[in-house]
């Protein structure tokens, strides 16, 4: 199965993943795309050029990712 | 997707040193992964992530960074691995700079392991190590209140005090620790090195915020340049002001050497100031060895002994307690080396600077040397000395007592003994020469000798 054009996941919780393709693979059990994508959540922002997962997106594979760690605060604040 | 597993190491380092335990947020900021990046989910909650390719990163609006070839998150035992195989790890906060091959984060306990081409860097005072390992303890609320860094395999450490010190200590030993940026430790074959100061030892300490230093196992602390010393003892601990060293001690069996002397005594200080000897002490419990100064030509023995030697030169010695001071004579002295003495309840010995007059030779300038020229004895007073006048080719022989004795000196000869006080002693003059024996005249003179008939 493959969607093209302004594909946007949106999670359970909320977090989303827009690109302009994604493809799902039923023999891999596997979401991938190779272009441009951008995930959010409320704590990161991350952009990378094409990534591989599974369906449930507990493993994710990204492709040269930048972006937003989100804030941290040390233990002995 | 990953950005969560660098907030471990880009952790912000406090606005005051002397607070180790604060702490600020860091918004991490990847810059890029040039290569890929996976996150696995072990389990609700838990996610793994590794990276490769060049992973860049800071704190936003910080200077604090990171660089690695690859690096791993382990969630569930908070560990933060960085490999940089090509291209060193390089950590970089508001406190310090790491660099490595690789540094392993242990957040549960702000540990940070480092190995392989350690070099981390003090930005507040600009020391630097560098060795094959280094573990660094992060400052935490209820688990440590100060910094701590362990480093062994033989670290060297140029040692600053402050960041704007011209010259840093190299210090150099087995293992080392630090706590803090003012106290270290080090044990193993230590040695201390800068361009006016070497010290060795098994151990050191080095407490900065005290001012205390101390040296253990054949310890042996020298001041280099032109009129250098040495200190040996079972125990050498240096007393310091800022980054200088002003006070030696020599704890048990104390030898100190300078240019032109040479103390022994259970315990001796040296005090230094603009990193030049300026005075010693030295002195010890009644049943160890008694305090002794020896210079070229005088041996001084006491219960307790004071120098005087401004920038390094050799003016005045004051000896207590059983005083007792020998002077060599001359070379000229031939037929009686007797040397000649002075004793009393105290001593002091003042040197002049004169022109060496070996000195210079070729031209060159001649060194200024430390010259005894008078001998001061107080209390119970006694002296043996030589007396040269021009008449007689022997000297005279005068034991002196009183009160008081006050020997001058003049070309390593005895030239005055003034005593005053119950005075009293014995002059002996060398015999006058025989006259002439009138007698030989008459006998004629053996001539048969010569004139002896052969065979």
């Amino acid at each position: 199965m493959e969607a093209r054009g302004s594909v946007v996941v949106v999670r359970t919780d909320g977090a989303t993943l827009r690109t302009e393709v994604i493809r799902y693979s039923q023999a891999k059990n596997q979401v991938s795309s190779d272009r441009a994508f951008i995930f959010d959540e409320p704590t990161r922002h991350i952009e990378g050029e094409g990534f591989t997962s599974d369906p449930d997106f507990k493993v994710v594979t990204a492709l040269r990712p930048k972006g937003t760690g989100g804030k941290f605060t040390l233990p002995n604040q | 997707m990953m950005a969560t597993m660098f907030l471990v190491v880009l952790a912000q380092r406090p606005t005051s040193p002397a607070d180790t335990t604060g702490g600020r947020p860091c918004t991490v900021e990847i810059d890029s992964v040039r290569g890929k990046a996976q996150q696995v989910e072990v389990r609700t909650g838990e996610t793994n992530v590794f990276a490769g390719g060049g992973v860049f990163a800071h704190c936003r609006g910080t200077g604090s960074s990171l660089q690695s070839d690859s690096v791993a998150w382990y969630a569930g035992v908070g560990r933060f691995d960085m490999i940089g195989q090509k291209n060193l790890v390089h950590i970089r906060d508001t406190a310090i700079t790491l660099d490595a091959v690789t540094a392993a984060y242990f957040l549960r306990q702000e540990r940070l392991e480092a190995h392989k081409n350690v070099v981390a860097v003090n930005r507040n005072s600009g020391s630097v190590l560098r060795g094959p390992n280094l573990t660094y303890y992060r400052a935490l609320k209820g688990v440590r209140d100060t910094l701590e860094m362990y480093a062994t395999g033989r670290p060297t450490i140029d040692y600053r005090g402050s960041a704007d010190s011209a010259e840093p200590y190299v210090i150099v030993a087995d293992r080392v620790r630090f706590k803090g940026n003012d106290r270290m430790w080090g044990g193993g074959a230590v040695t201390i090195d800068r361009s006016d100061f070497a010290a060795r030892g098994d151990s050191m300490q080095l407490d900065q915020v005290v001012g205390f230093g101390l040296l253990v196992g054949k310890p042996r602390v020298e001041g280099k340049g032109t009129e250098s010393y040495t200190l040996t003892g079972t125990r050498i601990e240096l007393g310091l002001r800022g980054h200088d060293i002003r006070l030696v001690k020599a704890l048990g069996d104390g030898v100190a050497t300078g240019a032109d002397w040479r103390l022994t005594a259970d315990t001796i200080h040296l005090h230094i100031d603009r990193k030049k000897l300026q005075q010693a002490f030295a002195w010890g419990p009644k049943d160890s060895v008694r305090a002794r100064a020896v210079s070229s030509n005088t041996t001084i023995r006491a219960d307790s002994l004071a120098l005087d030697v401004p920038d390094q030169v050799l003016t005045e010695v004051r000896a207590f307690g059983r005083a007792l001071s020998t002077m060599k004579r001359d070379s000229t002295a031939r037929r009686d080396s007797t040397a000649d003495w002075i004793t009393g309840d105290s001593l002091t010995a003042r040197w002049a600077q004169q022109a060496d007059p070996a000195g210079g030779a070729g031209g060159g300038a001649r060194q200024p040397k430390s010259a005894l020229h008078r001998v001061v004895s107080r209390g119970s007073a006694r002296a043996f000395t030589h007396q040269y006048n021009q008449r007689d080719s022997l000297p005279s022989l005068n034991y002196s007592r009183g009160a008081m004795i006050d020997i001058t000196l003049e070309g390593g000869k005895v030239r005055w003994v003034t005593v005053t006080g119950h005075a009293d002693g014995v002059q002996l003059e060398p015999l006058p020469p025989a006259p002439p024996d009138t007698t030989k005249k008459k006998t004629p003179a053996d001539t048969t000798k010569k004139k002896a008939p052969g065979p």
